[in-house]
């Protein structure tokens, strides 16, 4: 580990106690950094961007009222990625039982054209279509390790399973994934 | 050729492998046509996977700055819990206080009645039983019968007497100490229960496998 990674651990270290003992700014400061981390994990869960805000959002609420039961010395990253995943999973579970459909909600980019939008788009959703096909154990598996950068130690500790169970099932998952993809893109 | 190392081949995309095993890997790659075919198109979906764009979140300070005016307060709700935490962790420390002073009573007990017996002190009282006085029924048979009793009878009600009061003392520091260890593990048992409800709180695999 380099200089750099260990002392921003340290820092993360004293934000967290601080945050455990109810400073609010400075779990509004580990909400900065583990935003987009968690923002991006649970739309992979899920599949909707206004989902996944919400769903983030109910994950740092919960993170917040949960703080003292953060072990110290245990991934940070991880816990956040445990409640947000959960956290995508009901909101997933309430919007289908409401009958509503999924259909992500997009900012157009206006540096790209109209047809280049539409493909990144489509492209978009045939992986998310594909992600969604999995069963909840393996997404949240695949999820971790494409989207949260998380070793197969770390997703064995963060969802509490055997590391080779990691192993088997994302190879099980990209597997399938391949056998999904690979008539609309090449593989 | 060796075999294939199917099963092996996500895990060296991910950089799992142990540096024997990777070697072994590589090697067999550069020999098997089908294994270097399965690992190009392991590569291809993990790298469309990677660059599917995703949606234009909210930048995260204006997600922090709304989520700062959502945080419930969280103080009022940790006063009591921190008093109850107090008191629950008292319980053991005031159980294993307890089982000391058991003990302590139960050894100055044992000492004094070896004093007793040897006539160094006299009168003094014992905590757990007057098991050094005679019994009532001993008393009674040796008033009635005591003339017509021999030296091996009276030897023989003696040690009768002696063991219904050493059954009395063993029995009386038996529950006390039983009472304790009882009241230490069905604590343990509570905590036990209690950490793992917490446990699977926040930790509970909710998803469905």
């Amino acid at each position: 580990m380099d200089a750099f990674a260990a002392q921003k651990i340290e820092a993360e270290v004293a934000m967290t106690a601080k945050a455990q003992q109810g400073d609010r700014e400075a779990f509004t400061e580990l909400v900065r950094s583990h935003y987009t981390g968690v923002v991006n994990v649970v739309y992979r869960m899920c599949g909707d961007a206004r989902l996944a805000e919400d769903a983030a959002q109910e994950t740092f609420i919960k993170a917040w009222l949960n703080l003292a039961s953060f072990r110290a010395g245990t991934s940070m990253r991880s816990w956040l990625y445990r409640i947000g995943i959960n956290a995508a999973l009901d909101a997933l579970r309430r919007e289908r039982g409401a009958g509503a459909s999924l259909e992500s909600t997009w900012l157009a980019d206006p540096a790209a054209g109209p047809e280049a939008e539409l493909l990144k788009r489509e492209r978009n959703a045939a992986v998310q279509r594909a992600i969604l096909s999995l069963t909840e154990a393996n997404r949240a598996i695949l999820v971790l390790r494409e989207y949260g950068g998380l070793s197969y130690a770390e997703i064995a500790a963060t969802l509490d399973i055997p590391a080779g169970t990691v192993m088997s099932r994302l190879n099980y998952a990209r597997t399938r994934l391949r056998e999904i993809l690979a008539p609309e893109f090449g593989g | 050729m060796n075999g294939h190392v199917l099963d092996c081949l996500g895990a060296y995309l991910d950089g799992e492998l142990n540096s024997q095993r990777r070697q072994k890997v590589e090697a067999h790659l550069k020999e098997c046509a089908i294994c270097r075919s399965e690992f190009a198109g392991l590569q291809q979906i993990s790298s469309l996977l990677q660059t599917a764009p995703a949606p234009d979140f909210l930048p995260a300070e204006q997600f922090t700055a709304r989520l700062a005016l959502q945080l419930p307060r969280r103080e009022f709700a940790e006063k009591p819990a921190k008093r109850v935490s107090l008191l629950w962790w008292l319980v053991p420390a005031v159980l294993l206080f307890a089982w000391f002073l058991i003990q302590t009573a139960l050894s100055v007990n044992g000492v004094i009645t070896v004093m007793n017996q040897a006539n160094l002190v006299k009168g003094t009282a014992r905590f757990f039983s007057q098991s050094s006085a005679p019994s009532l029924w001993f008393s009674a048979v040796i008033d009635l019968f005591g003339s017509s009793l021999d030296g091996t009878q009276i030897s023989t009600l003696m040690f009768l007497d002696r063991l219904g009061a050493l059954r009395a003392d063993v029995l009386g520091q038996f529950i006390w100490q039983a009472a304790v260890a009882l009241l230490y593990l069905a604590w343990l048992a509570v905590w036990w229960v209690r950490s793992g409800s917490r446990q699977v709180k926040m930790n509970g695999s909710r998803y469905s496998s």
